[in-house]
């Protein structure tokens, strides 16, 4: 018999090191949520400024009435995958209308984003391919290239450079090349200067695929992100995206204009072999995209809180991770016990943010993270200001 | 370039990020006795890369238990 805890002793041991210190490591309970700023934590009235809750769709009436139409009219769930009994005709609805709404061809959704970025990297790649991706890319990206097969180069955050410099070495080499970015970076907030690796597509052949997960919705005039704000969408050949963010729900998407794109259906295992998302989900996501086409001003909020948490926190002296204001404003903490101290010590004066470190951030980076909706009011930004001048300067 | 500085250089890098007393020899484990995490083994390996001006896939790390390992690995790479 395999023995878990001596294999994993390591982790037991820092596990344990951070619920002693009163971090409740992954299994941090909220209740009593009641809009997408408030909840309770052990009985507590909690702000909540760390929840990528960007739009606040999460608790809008209309999404609301969406979702109870949907589980009177299709039930719970739909028990089975797209490929077998699961496709309904709500699934079809929001590809289109994401399709649209991205000005791309062709859309799939799937069950989570973590799942989009397995299903699509793994088809687009495969043994003998490489694939480069930026050090700081989510866990999704990594493990979607693991399960390519494909050869695996990383390249320095950010740095087109850099990124020209592996494309260099590897220019003879046989295969196809896939280069992966993500709009806005979850961790620091700071955008992807996608020009710079965009140029890099007139001397090396590559595929570019863009992960929207945190810019979709709430970065570019139209929401449709980071590409869209810069400027580039006819560049990026593969979108990929979350619903889970500024959708308020769950499921992920991926768009393309290739018509190679719609075999992806009948090859990505992580399409075919999972159940699809219940119909109550997607008919909120289908409500709440269009409310991004309908109430343009949420993003206008939203920009207007984010530069105002950025200034308020920066005017404090703390050390903001990303220069540039976006709905994600980071805060870096000199060592891991001074972040786990501060940490608790916004828990308890009312204010949830989340708390970072390495490997999830940078070797040596740590951080308090907050993530600003446009559900927040003007004066709950004052407050978590208020609450960092506390318990963080 | 020698055996001995390859794994010279190695060693100073992995000192400079090691996380325990451990003494570094060919013979030590890069992860298992080191303390270093996975995001710091990447920055590691970024700094060999940047050193010997060639990629070390992602793939090829799994295999590359012992700085003995490494050595092994870049002299065939620079090669």
């Amino acid at each position: 018999m395999i023995n878990l805890n001596e294999k994993y002793s390591a982790i037991k041991q820092k596990t344990n090191i951070f619920i002693e210190k009163g971090i409740p490591v992954l299994r941090l309970e909220l209740s009593d949520v009641t809009n997408p700023t408030r909840a309770k934590c052990n009985g507590k009235d909690i702000l909540l400024a760390g929840t990528n809750n960007y739009m606040g769709c999460t608790f809008d009436e209309e999404c609301i009435k969406a979702g109870y139409e949907a589980l009177h009219n299709y039930g719970t769930g739909t028990t089975g995958s797209r490929a077998a009994n699961g496709g309904y005709d709500l699934h079809t609805q929001l590809e289109k209308n994401l399709a649209h709404y991205l000005k791309r061809k062709y859309c799939s959704i799937f069950t989570t984003g973590y799942q989009a970025n397995l299903a699509v990297i793994s088809t687009y790649v495969t043994k003998g391919d490489k694939v480069f991706v930026d050090i700081d890319s989510h866990a999704s990206i990594y493990d979607g290239c693991r399960l390519s097969g494909a050869e695996i180069i990383v390249f320095k955050h950010n740095d087109a450079q850099d990124l020209a410099k592996r494309l260099e070495r590897n220019k003879d080499a046989p295969g196809g090349k896939l280069v992966i970015l993500e709009g806005l970076y979850s961790m620091f907030g700071d955008r992807a200067p996608l020009h710079d690796f965009v140029d890099l597509k007139q001397k090396y052949d590559f595929t570019l695929l863009l992960d929207e997960a945190h810019s979709f919705g709430i970065i570019g005039e139209n929401g449709r992100g980071l590409a869209e704000e810069q400027g580039v969408e006819e560049h990026i050949d593969l979108i990929v995206g979350t619903f889970s963010k500024s959708l308020g729900s769950i499921g992920g998407f991926a768009a393309s204009n290739s018509e190679d794109f719609n075999l992806l259906p009948y090859i990505a295992r992580p399409y075919i072999f999972s159940a699809s998302q219940c119909p109550s989900s997607i008919a909120t996501t289908i409500e709440a995209l269009k409310q991004f086409e309908r109430k343009p001003e949420r993003r206008k909020r939203s920009k207007m809180l984010s530069e105002k948490l950025h200034a308020g926190l920066k005017a404090l002296g703390l050390n903001i991770a990303c220069d540039v204001p976006s709905p994600i404003v980071a805060v870096k903490i000199a060592d891991e016990n001074e972040l786990v101290k501060k940490w608790n010590d916004l828990l308890e004066n009312g204010l949830y943010v989340n708390i970072a470190l390495p490997p999830g951030t940078p070797s040596g980076t740590y951080l308090l993270r907050c993530s600003v909706s446009s559900a927040h009011q003007e004066s709950d930004i004052e407050q978590i200001i208020s609450i960092f001048q506390k318990c963080v300067v | 370039m020698s055996n001995e500085s390859i794994q010279k250089i190695i060693i100073e890098k992995l000192s400079a990020i090691s996380t325990t007393d451990a003494h570094i020899d060919e013979n030590t484990k890069i992860i298992a006795d080191l303390g270093i995490d996975s995001i710091t083994v990447m920055e590691f390996i970024m700094e060999i890369e940047e050193k010997y001006n060639i990629d070390i896939p992602q793939n090829d790390i799994v295999d590359l238990y012992t700085v003995k390992d490494f050595e092994t690995y870049i002299r065939k790479r620079i090669n």
